[in-house]
């Protein structure tokens, strides 16, 4: 016992320190962690904490699983499933192959191979929750590629369970498959009894979630197949919303706990790699850093993005996923996998998800010298507009999103020109469908200003909430009033300064907020048509 | 990771029995622990012996009295009983000293030795925390006067538990080496308290100052936290629960103790389960039932003499009849440590497995008894209250405590909390921020309100800031997790505003009952294209309307 306090200490304090110093500057989680475990790895026997490691990931993949709602699953995928898929297929075959061809045995392949087409969500969500999600395109294609390449990791697992089971093994396997997939429709099933039963105890949710997960993963074990298997199936099968609330509550601390102990000593069991595992790391790090994202912005561009938004996306996604970390671990112990191969992807895991965080903040910089050192070239090939020639005294109209079309709608009302600009193909549709003009493009680009004719405009109006594109838009050489949004309200202040005036919806929306507060406050009759005037007004 | 089935398969057993276990359990109003212990007693060599001890599940087990310490020393909080710290502390010694002597005559009546028998006095002397204080939560009555007083004599024991948990573990065979043992703890949990409480007061403001802005790290660096005092307390020779405790202590004193609370309370519940079901699991039925007809009749007497002690001593401190009965009727049973007590007692040799047995099953017995005594207090007090007249007086009354009622909540801080904070404050008493951003701390003083640091997804927050009491609901969280469990946990009637980042989210929400729900964007935009109109009928106007807009709020726009 005092051995694992002894092992346990050293864990969970390099890790909080090695955080409390990432997080400083910004830089995610899983590799602070293994830089953790590879720092104390002198001091301790991480085969001690194997088995609470061993629950890291049955919780790391049971939450992922839990949170996979289907609207989510249906509405993120529908769009990016070919870039994903695309992308996997094109850079696993090509390392699989180099791999092979170099003479690394089967095994060894196949994981450089997922090692260096997956990439990680749990480092591209942190760096997205940095950054607020949902205003760029770049990161919402990045969140649909790595669902689809988490998808596609379970079924490699499922894939390398079928191709390691033993001789004559098939019945039972089918057997225990069809066990857990009947087990987890009943349980989505039982779901809203389940949490009726309790009560609302969140204990007791706590107790159904681990039951869930050790009857799964015991049943996964049993089929031959993976922990990782089993926990993703228990998470599915609870995975309904709003039924699962107290569980998702729970089982987070419980993932955070034992994760961390699994990122630890996942870098405690590295050593340095010997001359053939440098050649392997270096090999994986040119895929992940070069190969990897100039095939990511291939597949986006293919898909009709422009330029911009492709290379962000590959900025974003150019790190080794925790799945693959999993499968290279699991098969490390089992003395499946080279221990050059092993320790080479760990490190190779660290040092690209250090690097990912950096090219992901400064992509735009990144793109702008690659631009300006004329190695991409975006104007010509993606700019693409419907406008007239001699449009003069117009508004230029930047974003066609939620108040984009407010106001587009506004303008039309009141005979005002204008023309949309636009990067998110999507959003170009709708604006055709209405009969608006439009220029399809980043308004980063100087080229996309100039197809707008901001030289003869009147107004501009940028709504995305990006610094970057206010700064562009009231830099512009013109004689145009400039309205850009800015959503923290000090900038807002200054940047007022310097053009027409700031869209800032605390500042907008306060006063109507304080208006339907207090009035709802004095009166139940104003209260109740508040109400039901604004269900309606949403569902128009 | 060798064999992970095998693992997982005795691990899952035991909480997939527990899970039942707990849910019958609360359908019939007994206390969790109850179900533990009958879980390792079910599977364990008692009844069934299907399942043994695995390195795995003993492991948890050891985590979970460190942990459970841990959890304790955040939640002690002097503020909160300091209205009442005089009467709480005179009664509690009194409390003490009569029910171990009490327990002690009862051990000698059954004819035990007497090291056994001061062995179970100091057993039975203190009430139960895990049972108390979670009934009472979940009836809402924590924050009552009564409440207040049961929690904070349940303090005191539970200081006097950890130092009688370290004289025992000491291991000292005479008088002289046990005083000897006493002065040597008190003087090293001191000395580390001081430490402690110094640490916190300089070292810790500095270090949560610069990085704790990411909450999702809380849970890490508390329990990198927990890990070096407890290994701290073990190069001390202190028991592993001394150092947990004074951690939880410690990390108590932060703004940031009820979030941290919150992300530590899973893990501590599975690994005190765990524990629990060993200690079922270390039984067999034999030990057991030695003494069962002994044990009942204790637990009868025992629970009559807790009654008339904890009554008669409220009594006496000047409280109303009610508060007294109410108070005294909650505390009738042992707690969970008269287990823990006996169980290190018996690996020193102080008693035998019988006596172990008949501790087990007298905290048993009360603890399911007293659950239903604290379920229906309200209904037991309202048939005896004729026999309570007799105890009425002029001078006897109830310290006020506060109790958050009919109040606001707001939860995120934005710079539109600070118009909409003093609005409120026309209406209802009481505001509550709720926020989770550390760097907002300053602002929120401003507003002079109360302030809970955390999520509100975790309950425990959510409790803390009295959603269930609530007027006025205020949510700029655009988490739907959060906001659903407003809409289903705030009273009926509460007038509602919560914040939705799309329409889908927005019509959810406003199904499940909500007033009003801000779509920042839409809103905003609505705004301004009022403000534009003016613009395309007289650029001038438009200016004179936009500098207004920013100076409304305070700002310095010029225009």
């Amino acid at each position: 016992m005092v051995e694992i306090v002894e092992t346990l200490t050293l864990v969970f304090l390099s890790a909080s320190l090695m955080m409390l110093v990432f997080h400083r500057y910004n830089h995610p989680t899983i590799p602070a962690y293994i830089l953790a475990g590879v720092l104390i790895s002198p001091l301790v026997d991480e085969t001690a904490v194997l088995d609470l490691a061993f629950l890291g990931i049955a919780f790391l993949v049971f939450v992922f699983g839990m949170r996979l709602d289907k609207d989510r699953v249906y509405r993120l995928v529908g769009g990016h499933f070919t870039t994903a898929f695309l992308q996997v297929a094109l850079v696993g075959s090509v390392t699989f192959l180099i791999a092979w061809l170099w003479g690394l045995k089967p095994v060894d392949s196949v994981v450089l191979a997922m090692a260096a087409s997956l990439s990680s969500s749990m480092v591209a969500t942190e760096i997205l929750s940095e950054e607020g999600s949902g205003n760029y395109i770049h990161l919402r294609i990045s969140e649909a590629v790595n669902l689809v390449q988490d998808l596609i990791a379970i079924v490699a697992f499922i894939a390398i369970g079928l191709w390691m089971l033993p001789q004559g093994q098939l019945g039972s396997f089918s057997l225990w498959l069809g066990v857990i997939l009947v087990a987890a429709v009943l349980t989505r099933e039982a779901l809203p009894v389940i949490t009726r039963v309790a009560g609302g105890s969140r204990e007791i949710m706590m107790l159904v979630a681990v039951t869930l997960l050790t009857a799964f993963v015991f049943a996964a074990d049993q089929a031959g197949l993976t922990v990782v298997v089993g926990s993703f199936a228990a998470g599915v099968a609870v995975s309904k919303f709003p039924y699962n609330l107290e569980m998702l509550e729970t089982t987070r601390s419980l993932r955070d706990f034992f994760s961390a102990i699994l990122f630890v000593s996942l870098g405690a069991a590295v050593s340095v790699p010997g001359l053939r595992g440098i050649l392997v790391a270096g090999g994986l790090l040119f895929v992940i850093l070069l190969f990897k994202p100039a095939v990511t912005v291939m597949s986006v561009e293919y898909h009709g993005y422009d330029s911009r938004t492709a290379y962000l996306t590959a900025f974003h996604l150019n790190q080794i996923s925790e799945f693959s970390l999993i499968l290279a671990i699991q098969l490390f112990l089992a003395g499946a996998l080279d221990p050059e191969i092993f320790h080479a992807i760990v490190l190779v895991a660290a040092v690209s998800m250090l690097i990912s965080s950096y090219t992901s903040r400064y992509g735009d910089r990144i793109y702008d010298f690659l631009e300006e050192k004329e190695l991409i070239d975006p104007v010509g090939r993606f700019v693409e507009e419907d406008i007239d020639e001699d449009l003069e005294d117009h508004c230029i109209l930047v974003g066609f999103g939620v108040q984009g079309k407010m106001i587009a709608a506004f303008l039309e009302e009141n005979d005002i020109p204008f023309v949309i600009v636009e990067n998110d193909p999507a959003k170009i549709i709708s604006a055709r469908e209405n009969g608006y003009m439009y220029v399809f493009g980043d308004a980063m680009e100087d080229a996309v200003w100039k197809t707008a004719r901001v030289e003869a405009a009147d107004l501009v109006i940028t709504t995305p909430p990006l610094d970057k594109i206010s700064e562009k838009a009231i830099s512009l050489d013109t004689d145009a009033s400039v309205i850009v949004r800015e959503e923290d309200r000090d900038k807002a202040r200054s940047l007022a300064e310097q053009c027409l005036f700031v869209i800032n919806s605390d500042i907008l929306t306060s006063r109507r907020i304080l208006d339907h507060l207090e009035k709802s406050l004095e009166s139940d009759e104003y209260r109740e048509t508040l109400r039901e005037e604004s269900m309606e007004e949403m569902r128009e | 990771m060798a064999e992970p089935a095998f693992m997982v398969a005795d691990l899952g057993i035991l909480i997939a029995t527990a899970t039942v276990l707990s849910i019958l359990a609360r359908k019939t109003r007994q206390p969790k622990i109850v179900a533990y212990i009958v879980t390792g007693l079910l599977l364990g060599p008692a009844i069934l012996n299907l399942v043994g001890e695995t390195s795995t599940i003993s492991l948890m087990s050891e985590l979970g009295l460190p942990f459970l310490l841990f959890l304790l020393g955040i939640e002690l909080r002097f503020d909160e009983v300091k209205p009442l710290l005089k009467p709480v502390l005179k009664i509690s010694a009194l409390q003490m000293i009569l029910t171990g002597g009490l327990g002690f005559f009862i051990a000698r009546f059954f004819a035990f030795d007497v090291l056994s028998s001061v062995i179970i006095g100091f057993a039975v002397m203190y009430g139960s925390t895990a049972v108390i204080v979670k009934l009472l939560t979940e009836k809402g009555e924590h924050a009552t006067v009564p409440g207040k007083i049961d929690i904070g004599v349940l303090l005191v024991q539970d200081i006097v538990v950890i130092i009688l948990l370290a004289v025992v573990s000491s291991g000292a065979t005479d008088m002289a080496s046990l005083a000897l043992n006493v002065f040597e703890f008190l003087l090293l949990t001191c000395t580390a308290g001081a430490i402690t409480v110094l640490a916190v007061r300089h070292l810790l403001p500095q270090i949560t100052k610069i990085p704790l802005q990411d909450i999702q790290t809380f849970l890490v660096h508390g329990i990198a936290w927990l890990f070096v005092f407890l290994h701290l307390a073990a190069f001390l020779d202190l028991s592993m629960e001394i150092g947990a405790f004074l951690a939880g202590l410690a990390l108590g004193q932060l703004p940031y103790r009820t979030e941290f609370r919150e992300q530590i309370r899973p893990l501590t519940a599975l690994f005190v389960a765990i524990f629990f079901i060993t200690i079922g699991l270390g039984m067999n039925h034999e030990t057991l039932l030695l003494y069962w007809k002994e044990a009942v009749l204790a637990s009868l007497i025992l629970m009559i003499g807790k009654f008339t002690i904890m009554f008669g001593l409220t009594n006496w401190q000047g409280f109303l009849p009610e508060t007294s009965f109410k108070s005294a009727i909650n505390m009738t049973q042992t707690s969970e440590f008269s287990i823990v007590l006996a169980s290190i007692a018996l690996s020193q040799g102080y008693i035998s497995e019988g006596v172990l047995g008949f501790i087990s099953l007298v905290a048993l017995l009360t603890m399911g008894a007293s659950s239903y005594l604290i379920s229906y207090n309200d209904q037991i007090y309202a048939r005896f209250r004729h026999l309570l007249d007799y105890f009425h007086s002029e001078e006897k009354s109830d310290v006020d405590v506060l109790r958050l009622e009919e109040h606001a909540i707001v939860v995120g801080y934005n710079e539109v909390v600070d118009k909409i904070v003093p609005l409120i404050k026309d209406q209802v008493d009481d505001v509550v921020v709720v926020d989770r951003d550390p760097l907002n701390e300053e602002n929120i003083d401003e507003l002079d309100c109360h302030y809970i640091f955390g999520d509100f997804v975790h309950a425990g927050i959510r409790e803390a800031a009295g959603l269930e009491r609530a007027r006025v609901i205020i949510s700029f969280s655009r988490d739907m997790e959060a906001n659903m469990k407003i809409l289903e946990e705030k009273p009926s009637e509460a007038l509602t505003f919560l914040r939705a980042s799309d329409r889908e989210e927005a019509g959810e929400l406003y199904d499940v009952g909500a007033d009003f729900i801000l779509r920042k964007d839409a809103l905003a935009a609505e705004e301004f294209i009022d403000t534009l109109e003016t613009y395309v009928e007289e650029p001038g106007a438009f200016l004179r309307t936009a500098s207004d807009t920013y100076r409304q709020l305070g700002g310095e726009h010029s225009g």
